[in-house]
């Protein structure tokens, strides 16, 4: 990758964070900025680093993660040209949430907390605009947690009906048969969620040809599918 | 409903369960071919082809190892 950068000024006008700022705004914008340059795998800073500096990627492709504490990388999201990292910056005396590393060789503009800060102060649209960018990158962490909390409700549905069948399982054609009358309430009150989330489950269930139902009767259809969700286990290529 | 008592041989019919109950030396097999069986709810209700069947393993291949495997 070439060691030097000019900067397209088009650039800013493509960038949502400098929405709405005149032609002074963004010159000024523009001579605060310097470039980084991250080769694959240099990172642009660290997570629980003091937020210094602000960028936003011109080339390239970054990761955000975390370490988890025993030292599992998660990856929280990938950056892309146009978009802002380091959002935090903007803001003052945060720390970086996660670390960002280059996952091909990448270019960044840059400002400083202090030019940043400052063109903030003069241009409150900024950080108006690093607030949307935030605000929307908070809506995307919502669902995914709220994906993760279905899906542990859903784990504990299998779980249940996992343990009715070793209980009570009864082979029968097409499956195994909970031999005892089983009320979705029942389920819920085992698992601690409620009948709707019950009903709603193993309705998809059925769809998906993991159980049969029938009036207060449970059968399991394709028992390794229900496994499958109760322990999380990889599905293979041909949805196996 | 499949047998609970000991199974003298292991055949495709035999649940998986009691195989593993009755021998159990073949749980190694079906943890070396990366096989949920041991200790999953099911296994008393699933039989050896069926388990080769949802492993997508011919299920002599899989009998042959767990013969071989209490030799």
């Amino acid at each position: 990758m070439p060691a030097t950068r000019t900067l397209d000024p088009a650039l800013l006008d493509a960038v949502d964070v400098f929405a709405g700022l005149d032609a002074e705004g963004r010159d000024r914008a523009l001579a605060a900025a310097q470039w980084t340059k991250l080769a694959t795998g240099a990172q642009a800073f660290r997570q629980d680093e003091e937020a210094d500096a602000f960028f936003v990627l011109a080339v390239g492709r970054l990761k955000v993660s975390q370490l988890t504490a025993d030292g599992q990388e998660v990856i929280i999201r990938y950056i892309g040209p146009k978009e802002m990292f380091g959002c935090v910056a903007v803001c003052g005396g945060l720390s970086y949430p996660g670390t960002a590393t280059a996952v091909v060789d990448s270019w960044a503009l840059g400002w400083s907390r202090r030019s940043i800060g400052e063109l903030a102060q003069d241009y409150p649209q900024i950080a108006l605009n690093a607030m949307r960018t935030m605000g929307g990158r908070l809506k995307d962490t919502h669902a995914r947690l709220r994906e993760m909390q279905t899906e542990r409700v859903e784990r504990r549905i299998a779980h249940a009906v996992a343990r009715l069948v070793a209980q009570a399982g009864r082979r029968v054609d097409g499956g195994i048969l909970i031999d005892f009358p089983v009320s979705r309430q029942d389920i819920a009150e085992m698992t601690g969620t409620t009948l709707h989330t019950v009903s709603r489950t193993l309705s998809a269930w059925q769809e998906r040809g993991v159980v049969a139902l029938g009036r207060q009767k449970l059968t399991v259809v394709d028992p390794h599918g229900l496994v499958v969700i109760a322990e999380d286990l990889p599905v293979a290529e041909d949805g196996r | 409903m499949m047998s609970t008592e000991a199974v003298l041989a292991i055949t495709a019919d035999s649940t998986v369960g009691e195989t593993m109950r009755a021998f159990p030396a073949t749980t190694a097999v079906f943890l070396r071919r990366r096989m949920h069986c041991p200790g999953c709810h099911m296994a008393a209700f699933m039989t050896v082809r069926e388990a080769a069947g949802t492993y997508d393993v011919a299920t002599e291949d899989l009998l042959a190892d767990l013969r071989a495997a209490i030799r």
